[in-house]
């Protein structure tokens, strides 16, 4: 399966999904002018894998500024991740968030909410 | 929604309405205002001069990326609720004014546009939905709408000024000033407590 690598821009994160290293993150800021233009390539991308996933996946997001029409881009993200949880998948979200960011840690729990996946919300230092 | 093209009134100073209203916002506290065409280039420029600012001042990190996915969540709201200005017989585009101030005990954020009387509409109705509910109703709000919403054309999720409330404990405010019998200059004031 082809690997994705997106560069990350003043606006848009970056994004590695390689199926044969068994690595999976985005990281960085998102607010890309188009969320439906830059998350369906993604969205689609998992879909495919999941017909075919590695016995283990771990996804990480490392996102440092998330504007609201990517948190609505991110949750249909999730719900291609349930799905295949509830077909068999074995797969967990991390969620990363800098220590004192509230917000970032807030939207965490919410997608933690209203998604049947493991979802693992993780402080990390910013020093 | 019907379209409006104004032709008049273009060159309104919202810098002078935000400092009538607001006195208390003087040269030195101002780390940036912009007033013109709004857009996703212009996004990223004010972002970058932001950060640019941010990286030189001593402000915690946590009151940066407040502020910028305030700004952020501002611009893209007057993209969304506001006139259109015609350029010429088949182009519009969309106008506002982004102002941020940087005080001892807060950041402030003044975001100013044109609208009409059916998007003030819009706008107070947006105002009631959120005015004096707690964090956790917000949580709740933000939720729900982030399951039903739909991005739309505009970019947006619905979930602008639920973000900016939660991000703020409530602290936004809406202020509209009448220019004419048809339009009315909307500014959102968003405090940032330090």
């Amino acid at each position: 399966m082809e690997t994705i690598v997106i560069q990350p821009t003043i606006d848009s994160p970056y994004v590695n999904l390689d199926k044969q290293n068994n690595i999976f993150e985005i990281k960085g800021k998102s607010l890309p002018e188009n969320v439906n233009v830059f998350y369906q390539p993604i969205i689609d991308w998992f879909t495919e894998y999941f017909k075919n996933p590695n016995n283990e996946t771990v996804i990480h997001f490392k996102l440092d500024y998330l504007n609201t029409a990517s948190s609505k881009a991110l949750l249909s993200l999730f719900l291609v991740v349930e799905e295949a949880v509830k077909n068999g998948a074995n797969v967990k979200v991390l969620w990363y968030y800098e220590e004192d960011d509230e917000d970032m840690r807030d939207i965490g729990e919410e997608y933690a909410d209203l998604i049947q996946i493991p979802f693992e919300i993780i402080c990390v230092s910013n020093d | 929604m019907a379209l409006i093209f104004m032709t008049e009134n273009k060159n309104i100073n919202f810098l002078n309405y935000i400092q009538e209203s607001f006195p208390y916002i003087k040269g030195e506290n101002i780390i940036l205002h912009y007033c013109g065409e709004v857009n996703h280039e212009i996004i990223k420029a004010l972002l970058h001069t932001l950060e640019s600012y941010f990286f030189k001042s001593q402000l915690p990190r946590i009151i940066q990326k407040k502020t910028f996915n305030i700004m952020v969540e501002c611009i893209q709201n007057i993209e969304k609720h506001t006139i259109k200005y015609l350029n010429n017989q088949e182009n519009y585009y969309k106008k506002g004014s982004i102002l941020i101030s940087n005080f001892n005990d807060s950041i402030q954020i003044f975001s100013s546009n044109i609208v009409n009387d059916a998007q003030k509409s819009i706008l107070l109705n947006k105002e009631l939905q959120i005015k004096g509910k707690t964090k956790e109703q917000l949580r709740q709000m933000y939720k729900e709408q982030l399951i039903r919403g739909t991005i739309s054309e505009k970019g947006g999720a619905g979930l602008g000024f639920i973000d900016i409330a939660r991000k703020t404990n409530n602290n936004l405010y809406f202020h509209f000033y009448p220019i004419s019998d048809d339009f009315i200059i909307f500014t959102l004031q968003v405090i940032i407590k330090k």
